[in-house]
């Protein structure tokens, strides 16, 4: 079956694309060739894997390109530890890296991150939704669209709020998220 | 390759992301773990009945026998309004015919065996699926964790700089902070499309009551049966006047014929012995990620359409398609593998994560050592808790209180967990965690 060759294709693709990876980027100095050569094997891989069998074939890729990380990972893992330098090893998690409390209430960032964002979030949902149906879209793609864009809204506003070390762009953010999408609720019309 | 978020960013992306991390840890792991193991639902539930007819497959009438089997057998009851007929799979070969009030198996000639007994992995399932509690309140909560996992996975990418040049750098033979540091960081990295694609779908499933609730109430009047009829089909008109039970034999004839390709698994029968009967078979399409197509037919047996679930519209195939990506169950065991691994993999990054903030906290000469042996102890207790009911399922039997087990060891764990590193500390009168050299 040509699907069958097409995703053995896409497997081995996804392999040496993440196995060239681990060579570039275990050089001391970059190497460009390299780097284009893995993630071209990597979008190569998909692409097979889409050829083969669609979304499920992009699926399964991905698996295999992971599951190829893992052995790679666990050949690191085996790997004696050197005795490092103290001031050489890097993280980016060291404790000092972190931006210092500013004394705002957290109960007030955690209701503007949370059912606050929450609420923007579904609004935005429904205007998505109001915006398919009135640009002539499917009743089931509306419906789903709401559906998948509060799972997508809502983290990407909680972490962006986060981010904001003004209470003011927090509260802006989120009423005008809401402002904004609100109106469309009329236009949801119910069926249609 | 590194992206060029300012040190700025990257300082407030570490705090937002230890302040999500923090806030959805315990129940993030507990999700987590049983979404592991939930993965091996369809082996539980042979594991635990392992004496059920097994069968590769069944013939049409004696299946239609054993539909008529069960209802006879609830006669002298209320009629139930659905009949769901489990076809043998090759993950769970077995006949189960379920009604509103009981499940039984059926043997291939389509006598009733036995009752079915899969209270454990019910049990599991419902703990990954709602913590337990009733469906509206613990949905939502998972999917809200779904969602902050989400938020964690995007705030982690902003606060790496260096994601992809220290990708494969694994110091785990260091046996100190800078090894949980790589053991968390680099599967982070390298499940990340896997824990995104997760945490979407999770989150999708989990947040329908708000999401659901909201499309509802905006544009169909609350009725969330209407909202969800455009994409999976909505019920036709019922005609409860008595009517012999449908026949399945021909419907399933129509399929082998039109559609060989497609693997019937679950036949349904709505309002069965009524004038307004109809079935719907539900067929998996090789190499897809959705659950299945509904094919209608009437109570004849005659041909009335598709949903739409393999060849509607983009929103009916996703919203077919979630289910499967979420629990991993469109491959086969090689599939069902890779999600353990990569399930265990995400464990394990969230139970890291909370000991690096530990391990910061300690660095900045705060003592943790309460914390942190109450941590290792929640760690410890989810599983232990989760083997515990297993242990009581095979010594007890399919009533065992699982709830009750689960929620009385786990904390009991973490509590044993505290007290012992407490008296540890009070016997050795010493520091209560090694400071590495940095």
């Amino acid at each position: 079956m040509a699907g069958d060759a097409l995703l053995w294709i896409a497997a081995a693709l996804a392999i040496a694309g993440v196995a060239v990876l681990r060579l570039s980027w275990g050089r001391p100095v970059r190497s460009a060739p390299l780097n284009i050569a893995g993630w071209g094997a990597l979008i190569a891989a998909l692409v097979a894997g889409d050829f083969a069998a669609g979304e499920w074939g992009i699926t399964v890729t991905v698996l295999v390109a992971t599951f190829a990380a893992f052995a790679a990972l666990a050949v690191a893992a085996l790997k004696p530890a050197r005795k490092a330098r103290a001031k050489t090893v890097r993280t980016s998690h060291s404790g000092s890296d972190e931006v210092s409390p500013t004394g705002r209430s957290g109960w007030l960032t955690f209701a503007l991150a949370g059912p606050l964002a929450l609420g923007a979030s579904l609004l935005l949902a429904l205007a998505v939704r109001a915006l398919i149906v009135s640009a002539g879209g499917a009743e089931a793609d509306g419906n789903v669209a709401v559906l998948a864009t509060v799972p997508i809204a809502w983290p990407t506003l909680s972490f962006a709020l986060l981010m904001m070390p003004r209470r003011i762009a927090q509260f802006g953010w989120v009423l005008g998220i809401a402002a904004v999408s609100a109106p469309f609720l009329l236009l949801q019309g119910g069926p249609a | 390759m590194s992206f060029a978020f300012t040190k700025d960013t990257v300082r407030r992306a570490i705090s937002a992301h230890s302040a999500l991390g923090l806030i959805c840890c315990a129940l993030l792991y507990l999700i987590c773990t049983t979404g592991t193991a939930i993965v091996l639902h369809e082996e539980w539930q042979r594991f635990e009945q392992r004496d059920a007819p097994e069968m590769t497959e069944i013939a049409p009438a004696s299946m239609q026998r054993g539909i008529e089997n069960v209802l006879a057998s609830e006669s002298d009851g209320p009629t139930t309004t659905h009949l769901y007929v489990h076809l043998p799979t090759e993950a769970l070969p077995r006949t189960t015919i379920t009604t509103d009030t009981q499940a039984v198996h059926v043997d291939a000639q389509g006598e009733i065996a036995k009752p079915e007994e899969n209270a454990w992995a019910e049990f599991l399932l419902a703990l990954h699926y709602r913590l337990n509690l009733p469906a509206v309140v613990g949905m939502s909560l998972v999917g809200m964790f779904g969602a902050m996992l989400v938020a964690l996975a995007i705030s982690g990418i902003v606060a790496h700089p260096r994601i992809f040049r220290d990708a494969f750098r694994l110091r785990a033979r260091r046996k100190d902070d800078v090894a949980t540091l790589d053991w968390h960081n680099r599967l982070a990295v390298w499940t990340l499309p896997f824990a995104l694609a997760i945490a979407l779908t999770g989150a999708m499933i989990g947040l329908f009551y708000v999401s659901g609730s909201g499309l509802a109430a905006s544009a169909y009047g609350g009725d969330s049966e209407a909202a969800l009829a455009p994409v999976f089909g909505g019920e036709p008109e019922g005609d409860a006047a008595p009517a012999p039970v449908a026949q399945t034999g021909p419907a399933l004839a129509y399929m082998q014929r039109e559609y060989p390709e497609v693997q019937p698994y679950y036949v349904i029968l709505h309002d069965p012995g009524t004038a307004g009967q109809h079935v719907q078979i539900v067929g998996e399409h090789p190499r897809r990620l959705i659950f299945g197509e509904y094919y209608a037919f009437s109570g004849t047996g005659e041909f009335r359409g598709t949903a739409g679930m393999a060849d509607g519209t983009v929103g009916q195939q996703l919203a077919a398609s979630t289910y499967n990506l979420h629990f991993g169950n469109f491959g086969g065991l090689p599939v069902k593998i890779a999600y353990i691994l990569f399930g265990l993999a995400m464990t394990v990054v969230v139970a890291t994560g909370t000991f690096i903030w530990l391990d910061k906290r300690e660095r900045r000469g705060q003592q943790s050592a309460g914390l942190r042996a109450a941590w290792w102890g929640l760690v410890v207790g989810v599983p232990a808790g989760l083997v515990a009911t297993l242990i009581v399922r095979l010594a007890i039997g399919n009533g065992a209180p699982f709830v009750t087990v689960f929620w009385v060891v786990c904390p009991l764990v973490i509590a044993a967990w505290t007290l012992s590193a407490r008296r540890n500390r009070e016997r050795e009168g010493m520091s209560p965690h090694p400071v590495p050299a940095e």
